[in-house]
């Protein structure tokens, strides 16, 4: 009966442990599933914010590039249109220029052509408007030979009736061509302003053209004519079809009436898809499309359309891209993690079942026990067995920790010892399971993800500005297997600003990573132009206050380099300071009072401190896992280690310092496991974008800055010991041109001009350029004015360059990357 | 620039002393119109100007063609820089120097 008893305690024991043990496994499942579904839901849903902003970053940045392309041809055609108005107010300051019928001979030279409308203009009639209006070959020359590749032809034509066409291929200009039937030469007279068409087939097979087209106004407001460009498209059109934001993606444009004018399916056959149309794909997305704003807009047929405003034509320039293309990054983390968490659920039922195997044999091994030694002592041992029994029915209760009585130094004092000992393996198993099996698991599996996220956020290609020659950049990040988020950033905040983020937050896994993402965007989405830098941690800090709950918090560093002047802001909110390297002195920790950490307490106060970095100084930033590395005798590397190590590597550039820090830190840890992650930033300043010039001033163009900028001349002629007459000279040349450049280059608007003072030897003489960005245009094209005429005859256009010729030893223009550029010699 | 003025009935001499260029002619041009009308000989000196631009021709030719209706001009004390400029422009031959 005792025997019965025991053995049926005995196997209650083991089905309830069994129980308890299936159980545990369910729950330890559970909490583990629920961890990776929601860290999958916050991942996937970071990603899908991420990609759909880089959607609608990309196709800004897009249009902005289509945009500066059309614009600049609508700025000539402007340009050309003011410049008509000018010479029909002041027709007695321009020299008459005479243009011939077109003459095939002339092919291959960019010739002026005039064509008549018809039979029926007489030619006498108009003879004095077309010998004026011919001076806009002086705008047009320049424009052409600055981008002869996309350019095909620029032309005038009159409502007095006739064109003067201005390109190489008087071969294929014909005598008559009625333009008062033309779509665009309707259109822009009723615009009033710049209109562009549609892009259309080149009738001379020259290929995909699109026309830029400018009313023109005489002196009293009268509609006179348009002014053209006839431009080659065929790149634009491609760089908008080639946009591309994975398979299946492409761009189009639509104009402002929403017909898609340029995509992958046109036939440029005259037909154009309207954008609205039912039948059209992105029909849904078309009010957005059409709205004049930039945005990202999904369709129920899983599309997404990015778009934003080309301003210069009104049209929109939108990309179409499959809904997966957006989503699949997402689900694939979102499968990665699936996958991890059944993984760990598979580990954990090869432990339940191991677990289980060995419990077994335990069982059967007492279960052998108390038969053997059963029989023979069995009343004897009545009376502890049945103590026994209580205290294994205690235990089996589920109660672990209570121990049975060892009552006797015999089989039973064993029995009672093996139950102890049972209850132990088995509390030891319960524990290995959830401390071995699931918390390992699970940070093993949290860890990767953050790691994952976190490293493809960090910019990790070098050199990361390959065309800026003012600095040399390098970092690197190596995570630690415990603890993730550490991170660095760096990126341009305008084009004359660098801004470099060292960070690290506290914490571990998935939610040290998901904080350390909110972090760096916070940080580089305030970081904007000219903003206080204290401003932006107060302003981060108050943001990432708001949403902590978990009492975490970052500790870091930020820095803008102002590549033209050298000056280095910086905030730093608790973190290590900078070691800095003065020329060729040595690298020294650069002592900064930092402030609280970020996300510390709401309200934290940043001040902004700053210092000037001459070229050649360079900048070295970490986090607290490089000085707490730690050796296998628990040493830490410390401050000053590091400061050797980047002193016998002084010279080095940073992507060759690092490196070396990292191998000496390397050496000295050994075999002992990293504990933090290990990340380090370098920067040397190379070279200021722009050193202050004393030969250049750049100012105004405008008439009352002629004394300052004749001043600024004669400042070096005096230097130069320049003679008297040739200083007059001179001073007559400056204030002819600067003059011109201060009326015409910007009217009616106005910009900067640059003079230029240079000296040269054999021979002795003195070099003055003036640079101005305003529209094109030739002073020394224009005709000589008769300089034989009676006052009563005289006109003064074009009398103050003819001097400068005159009076100067060597006078010349030039029109480069968008500027005018004058230039005079003078020998002394 | 300074300009010194000496009105003698229909006499006017005006002494010029400094720059005329751009940023000076519209003073010259404005002394003139006030001046001008009943002026039958009008006498420029030119012994402290330095230089002068287009913008000062432009006001020289003025001035030339409207004493050519009613009377004469003179521009005397011409330096060898100004001279030049005349000479180039074909301004010496329109003018009357001394």
């Amino acid at each position: 009966m005792v025997l019965v008893l025991c053995v049926a305690a005995l196997v209650l024991t083991g089905v309830l442990w069994a129980g308890s043990l299936l159980a545990l496994r369910d729950t330890v499942l559970r909490d583990s599933q629920d961890l990776g579904g929601s860290a999958a839901e916050a991942s996937g849903g970071a990603l899908l914010d991420q990609m759909e902003q880089n959607l609608y970053k990309g196709v800004q940045s897009e249009a902005a590039v289509v945009d500066e392309k059309l614009e600049r041809y609508a700025a000539h055609v402007r340009d050309f249109a003011f410049y008509a108005r000018r010479l029909y107010e002041e027709p007695e300051a321009y020299v008459p220029k005479e243009v011939l019928p077109p003459d095939a001979a002339s092919q291959y030279t960019y010739t002026m052509q005039l064509v008549m409308r018809d039979e029926k203009v007489d030619q006498r009639a108009v003879r004095d408007e077309v010998r004026l209006l011919a001076n806009l070959v002086h705008m047009w020359q320049p424009v052409m030979t600055d981008d002869p590749e996309n350019i095909a032809s620029i032309y005038l034509c009159t409502e007095s009736g006739f064109m003067i066409n201005y390109d190489e291929r008087s071969d294929l200009t014909p005598d008559y061509f009625d333009y008062t039937n033309s779509a665009w030469y309707a259109a822009a007279k009723e615009s009033g302003g710049v209109i562009f068409t549609v892009p259309y087939m080149d009738t001379f097979g020259r290929g995909l053209m699109l026309t830029c087209a400018a009313p023109v106004y005489d002196g009293d407001d009268r509609f006179a004519g348009v002014v053209c460009i006839d431009m080659m498209v065929e790149d634009l059109c491609r760089s908008v079809l080639d946009i591309s934001f994975g398979e299946g993606s492409y761009g189009f444009l639509v104009d402002g009436a929403g017909y898609i004018i340029v995509s992958p399916q046109m036939e440029y056959d005259g037909t154009f898809e309207n954008v609205r149309s039912q039948s059209c794909l992105a029909h849904e997305a078309s009010g957005s499309i059409m709205s004049g704003e930039v945005g990202v807009t999904p369709t129920s047929g899983g599309l997404y359309y990015a778009y934003a405003p080309i301003e210069a034509a009104n049209w929109t320039l939108a990309v179409h891209v499959p809904a997966d293309m957006v989503t699949a990054p997402a689900e694939d983390i979102r499968a990665a993690i699936t996958a991890r968490t059944d993984a760990t659920a598979g580990t954990m039922d090869e432990s339940v079942r191991r677990t289980g195997l060995i419990s077994l044999l335990v069982f059967a091994l007492i279960v052998g026990a108390v038969v053997l030694f059963s029989g023979g002592f069995s009343r004897r041992l009545t009376k502890p067995l049945l103590a026994l029994r209580a205290d294994v029915e205690h235990i089996s209760g589920g109660d672990l920790d209570h121990q049975a009585a060892v009552q006797q130094n015999d089989e039973i004092g064993d029995l009672a010892k093996t139950f102890n000992t049972m209850a132990a393996s088995l509390r030891r198993h319960i524990q290995d399971l959830t401390t071995v099996t699931a918390e390992k698991e699970r940070i093993g599996a949290e860890l990767d993800i953050a790691r994952h996220i976190q490293s493809s956020m960090l910019p990790c290609i070098f050199p990361p500005f390959p065309d800026r020659k003012e600095f040399d950049i390098f970092a690197s990040m190596t995570p630690a297997k415990e603890v993730g988020g550490d991170f660095y950033d760096f990126f341009m905040v305008d084009d004359a600003h660098l801004a470099v983020v060292m960070a690290d937050v506290s914490g571990k896994g998935v939610p040290a990573a998901l904080f350390m993402v909110i972090g760096k965007t916070l940080i580089k989405d305030h970081t904007t132009p000219g903003r206080d830098l204290g401003e932006v941690f107060m302003e981060v800090n108050r943001l990432l206050c708001e949403g902590n709950g978990e009492e975490m918090f970052i500790t870091a560093f930020e820095g803008v380099l102002d590549l033209t002047t050298g000056q280095f802001n910086f905030v730093n909110a608790g973190h290590e300071a900078p070691f800095i390297r003065r020329g060729d002195g040595a690298y020294e920790p650069y002592k900064i009072r930092p402030g609280f950490v970020l996300a510390g307490m709401e309200g934290t106060r940043y001040r902004m401190g700053t210092m000037i970095l001459q070229p050649g100084d360079r900048l070295f930033l970490y986090t607290d896992g490089v000085t707490e590395a730690t050796s296998g005798a628990n040493e830490l590397y410390g401050a000053a280690r590091l400061e050797a190590v980047l002193n016998a590597n002084a010279d080095a550039a940073p992507g060759a310092l690092l490196p070396a820090v990292k191998a000496d830190i390397d050496a000295f840890v050994g075999g002992a496991p990293q504990f933090d992650d290990i990340t380090m930033l370098g920067l040397q300043f190379k070279e200021t974008t722009h050193r202050e010039d004393p030969n250049e001033m750049t100012v105004d163009a405008r008439i009352e800055n002629i004394p300052a900028v004749t001043d600024f001349v004669n400042e070096h002629l005096a230097r130069l010991d320049c003679p008297p007459k040739a200083q007059s000279q001179i001073d007559v040349a400056v204030d002819e041109l600067f003059g011109n450049i201060a009326h015409y280059a910007y009217a009616p608007d106005t910009g900067q001009a640059t003079v230029r003072v240079e000296a040269a030897e054999s021979p002795r003489s003195v070099t003055v350029t003036f640079t101005d960005k305003g529209r094109p245009y030739d002073p020394l094209a224009a005709e000589d004015p008769d300089v034989t005429l009676s006052a009563e005859e005289r006109q003064v256009g074009g009398l103050g360059v003819f001097m400068v010729k005159q009076i100067m030893d060597e006078v010349k223009y030039e029109y480069r990357d968008g500027q005018n550029i004058l230039t005079i010699r003078k020998e002394l | 620039m300074t300009i010194t003025k000496t009105r003698d009935g229909g006499r006017l001499d005006l002494a010029l002393e400094g720059r005329l260029d751009t940023a000076t002619a519209p003073q010259l041009e404005q002394t003139l119109k006030q001046e001008l009308p009943d002026v039958t000989a009008l006498t420029l000196d030119f012994a402290k100007l330095e230089y002068l631009s287009s913008a000062g021709l432009r006001v020289l030719l003025g001035a030339q063609k409207a004493m050519n209706r009613q009377g004469t001009m003179t521009l005397r004390n011409v330096n060898e820089t100004i001279m030049d400029i005349f000479e180039v422009t074909g301004f010496a031959d329109i003018l009357t120097i001394e």
